[in-house]
C-alpha cells in the first residue's frame, strides 16, 4: 500500500499530477496549480472516492479539448499566480512578487496571436480556471477596446455580410453611443 | 495592454485550432466562442466597443443587441437595484433595455408638474425654506426648516407614495416638538432610516445632535414616524448649519462644512458609521490634503459605488463657487480630488456657480442640479445634469489632466417642458425609487410686485415633480 494515500491536504503540494491534452502531451503538474482548474479538481476528487486514488500521482486526467501549447501556457500562467496554501509574504515580498507577475504577464501577452488568445478563452473555460479566464478575457476586452469596426472585424477574421446601406443604416443608429469618442 | 502582435496575421490563420471547432475553417474562432462567453468579454468593454462589434456583421449584431446583455449593460453602468425597481414597477418600456439605455445617455429634457391635493379641508405644511425632504419606505417625509419671519419649524410631514410616481399627494402631520426646531440641518436615509444631523434654530443656535427617524405603516393607525437620539459618545463634529451630507453604501453618513459657531463657515469633513443594531454611532474626521475649501449652502451626493461628489457653495470670502470634488470611499486611503475644467469650455457654463441648489442622483448615475442663487443672488430656475461616470478611477494623482472630450460630456444643460415653477434657492428635492422622478418642494423664491417682506424673504409652499423625459 502506498503511503502517499494517507497524505492530509496542505502537506501534499508535492504531489504532482498528470494531465493529457488533446494532441497526446503528457503534463506533469503541481496539484497546487492543477487544483486551479476546477474541471480537474472535480474530476480528481470525483476519482477519490474510488480505489482508483490509491495509485496517487500516477492517476493521469484526460483533457480531450485542451491543445498542448495551450495548455502549457495556462499552466505558466497558474503557476504565477499566489498559492492559497503559500506562507503569508511580508508586504515587501508581496510587492516584488506582485511586480513580477505584472512583468510576466505583460510578456506573455507581448508574443500572443490573436487565435492564439481565443484558445486560451476557449480552454479555460473548459477548464473552468476562473483567474485564468477574467485575464484573458481582460486582454482580449482590452485589445479590442475603442478600436473602429473594421479592426474589429480585421482582428477576429469576421466577414463583412452587410449591404451597404444597412451599414450606413446602423453608424447612424448607433451615433448617440460614439459621441465624445476620440477618432481611432 | 496592447502588446498582441497582430501585425501580419489574421485570427483564421493562427488559431492552434483546438478538438471539437474548427474543422471547417470558413467560420473564424471567434464564432466558437458561446454566447456567453462573449457576453463576458462584451461587458468589459464600453458602450461604443460593444456596438462596434455589433457592426462587424449580422451574427454578432443579434448578439450584442440582445436584450440580455444590455439588461446587464443597465446593471452594470446604473446599479443592480435601479434594474430591480424598473423591472418590478409598471413602466412600460417593453423590456428594450438598449432603447432605454440609449434614452438615459440621451437625455435632454426634463417636465414639470403641479402636485395636486384631494380636495377637502387638508393641512398643507406651511412654505419653508432649508428643510429636509427625503424619501423612505415608500414615503415623502419633510422636517423642519426656516419660514417666515425668520422662525423655525420642528414639524414631520409624511406622505405615502408607495411604488409609483404620484401626481396627487396627501400630507400627514405626523409629529411636533422632536426634533427641536431648525433649519439649515441635513437628513440622509440608510436602511429603512432617516439620519438628521446639526441645524441652526432661531435663536441662532447651531446643533450637532444625531437623530434616526423611522416610518411606521400600519392598517388602523396609519402612517407614524418616532424620531430618536442618537448615542454618539463624546466625538463629535462642531456644531452647525448649512452643511451637507450624503448616505454611502447604505452605511456610512458623510457631511462636509457649513457654518458654525460664530459664523465661520468650515471645510471639515467627517464620517458617521452607525452600529449594526442602529443604537450607536461612531464620528470620525477625515482629513485630507487638499480638499475643497470651506464652504456652506453647497451639495453632496453618492453616485454610487462609494463615490460622492461635491459641488458649489458659498465660500469663506462670500464667493459662489463652482468646483466639484471626488471623493472615493472604497479607497485605503481617503483623498478628495478635484475635477478641472473651465466654464468657458460649457455652453452657457457662466451660470453654473451656485449655492442653495439642489444635487440629486437620477436614473443613470449622474447628477440633476436645480435652481440655487448665483454671484449675484438671482435665483435659477435652470436645470443641470452632471456626469461624472466618465471620468476613470480616482487613483489618479489630482494634478492629472483629464481630456477635453470627457470634460465636454461633463455639464449638461437641460430643456424643461410643462408646468413652470419659481425660481429658486434652499428648496430641498429627492428621487422616488426609480430615479426617473424628483420632488420638489419649497424654497425662497423671488417677490411679486407687491413690496417684499420685512426680511427680504420669501418662503414657498409648493410641491411639484420633475420628470426625466424618455422618448420611448
Amino acid at each position: 500500500m502506498s503511503n502517499t494515500s494517507e497524505n492530509p491536504k496542505p502537506s501534499s503540494s508535492s504531489a504532482k499530477m498528470t494531465l493529457k491534452t488533446s494532441d497526446n502531451e503528457l503534463f506533469e503538474v503541481e496539484e497546487a496549480v492543477a487544483m486551479k482548474f476546477c474541471t480537474v479538481k472535480q474530476y480528481f476528487e470525483d476519482e477519490k472516492d474510488s480505489d482508483v486514488a490509491a495509485r496517487g500521482s500516477t492517476t493521469v486526467i484526460p483533457l480531450p479539448n485542451v491543445h498542448s501549447a495551450v495548455l502549457a501556457t495556462l499552466i505558466s500562467y497558474g503557476k504565477k499566480l499566489p498559492q492559497s496554501n503559500a506562507v503569508a509574504d511580508n508586504h515587501e515580498e508581496e510587492e516584488t512578487k506582485k511586480k513580477e507577475r505584472k512583468k510576466y504577464e505583460q510578456g506573455l501577452l507581448k508574443n500572443l496571436m490573436p487565435g492564439e488568445l481565443l484558445d486560451l478563452i476557449s480552454a479555460a473555460n473548459y477548464l473552468d480556471f476562473k483567474e485564468g479566464l477574467e485575464f484573458f478575457n481582460q486582454a482580449l476586452a482590452d485589445h479590442i477596446q475603442n478600436k473602429s469596426v473594421e479592426y474589429v472585424r480585421k482582428f477576429f477574421g469576421i466577414k463583412n455580410d452587410y449591404e451597404p446601406h444597412e451599414e450606413e443604416k446602423y453608424r447612424e443608429e448607433y451615433a448617440w453611443a460614439f459621441e465624445g469618442v476620440d477618432e481611432d | 495592454m496592447k502588446n498582441i502582435n497582430t501585425a501580419c496575421y489574421s485570427m483564421a490563420e493562427t488559431s492552434t485550432s483546438t478538438s471539437t471547432s474548427n474543422k471547417n475553417m470558413k467560420g473564424s474562432p471567434i464564432t466558437n466562442l458561446a454566447p456567453d462567453q462573449l457576453f463576458s468579454i462584451l461587458l468589459l468593454l464600453p458602450i461604443d466597443s460593444i456596438l462596434a462589434f455589433a457592426m462587424t456583421c449580422k451574427r454578432f449584431k443579434a448578439l450584442a443587441c440582445s436584450d440580455t446583455l444590455w439588461e446587464s449593460i443597465c446593471r452594470r453602468d446604473w446599479g443592480p437595484s435601479s434594474v430591480d425597481v424598473l423591472k418590478s414597477s409598471n413602466f412600460q418600456f417593453q423590456q428594450q433595455w438598449m432603447r432605454l439605455y440609449r434614452q438615459i445617455s440621451k437625455l435632454e429634457s426634463v417636465s414639470c408638474h403641479k402636485m395636486t391635493y384631494p380636495d377637502g379641508e387638508l393641512e398643507l405644511p406651511k412654505p419653508r425654506a432649508s428643510h429636509s425632504l427625503n424619501f423612505v419606505s415608500d414615503c415623502l417625509v419633510l422636517f423642519g426648516g426656516g419660514c417666515e419671519g425668520g422662525r423655525h419649524l420642528d414639524d414631520t410631514w409624511v406622505a405615502y407614495i408607495g411604488k409609483d410616481f404620484e401626481k396627487m399627494l396627501k400630507w400627514q402631520k405626523v409629529n411636533s416638538g422632536l426634533p427641536s426646531g431648525r433649519f439649515g440641518h441635513s437628513c440622509v436615509v440608510i436602511g429603512d432610516f432617516l439620519v438628521l444631523f446639526g441645524g441652526i434654530n432661531d435663536h441662532g443656535n447651531r446643533q450637532n445632535d444625531t437623530w434616526l427617524g423611522q416610518v411606521t405603516r400600519r392598517e388602523t393607525l396609519g402612517i407614524t414616524l418616532s424620531w430618536t437620539l442618537l448615542d454618539v459618545g463624546t466625538i463629535a463634529p462642531p456644531p452647525r448649519g448649512a452643511h451637507v451630507a450624503c448616505s454611502v453604501d447604505n452605511k456610512f453618513m458623510l457631511i462636509h462644512g457649513g457654518i458654525g459657531l460664530s459664523g465661520l463657515r468650515l471645510g471639515d469633513t467627517w464620517v458617521l458609521e452607525l452600529s449594526e443594531n442602529l443604537c450607536f454611532g461612531t464620528w470620525r474626521e477625515i482629513v485630507t490634503c487638499p480638499s475643497p475649501a470651506a464652504r456652506s449652502g453647497h451639495s453632496l451626493t453618492c453616485i454610487g459605488d462609494s463615490r460622492v461628489v461635491l459641488f458649489g457653495g458659498r465660500g469663506l470670502g462670500y464667493e459662489v463657487l463652482n468646483d466639484v470634488w471626488l471623493l472615493d470611499m472604497s479607497e485605503d486611503i481617503l483623498k478628495w480630488v478635484q475635477i478641472q475644467y473651465e466654464l468657458p469650455n460649457i455652453p452657457g457654463g457662466v451660470s453654473l456657480p451656485r449655492v442653495g441648489h439642489s444635487a440629486t442622483l437620477i436614473l443613470g448615475g449622474r447628477l440633476l442640479i436645480y435652481g440655487g442663487e448665483d454671484s449675484y443672488r438671482h435665483r435659477k430656475d435652470d436645470f443641470w445634469v452632471l456626469d461624472i461616470s466618465a471620468i476613470p478611477s480616482i487613483s489618479m494623482q489630482p494634478t492629472t489632466l483629464i481630456s477635453k472630450e470627457i470634460l465636454a460630456k461633463m455639464w449638461k444643460r437641460l430643456k424643461a417642458s410643462g408646468y413652470k415653477p419659481n425660481s429658486r434657492s434652499f428648496h430641498r428635492a429627492c428621487a422616488d425609487h426609480s430615479g426617473r422622478y424628483l420632488y420638489v418642494f419649497g424654497g425662497m423664491v423671488d417677490g411679486s410686485l407687491q413690496p417684499a417682506e420685512s426680511s427680504g424673504l420669501i418662503f414657498d409652499g409648493e410641491l411639484f415633480l420633475v420628470e426625466l423625459v424618455l422618448q420611448l
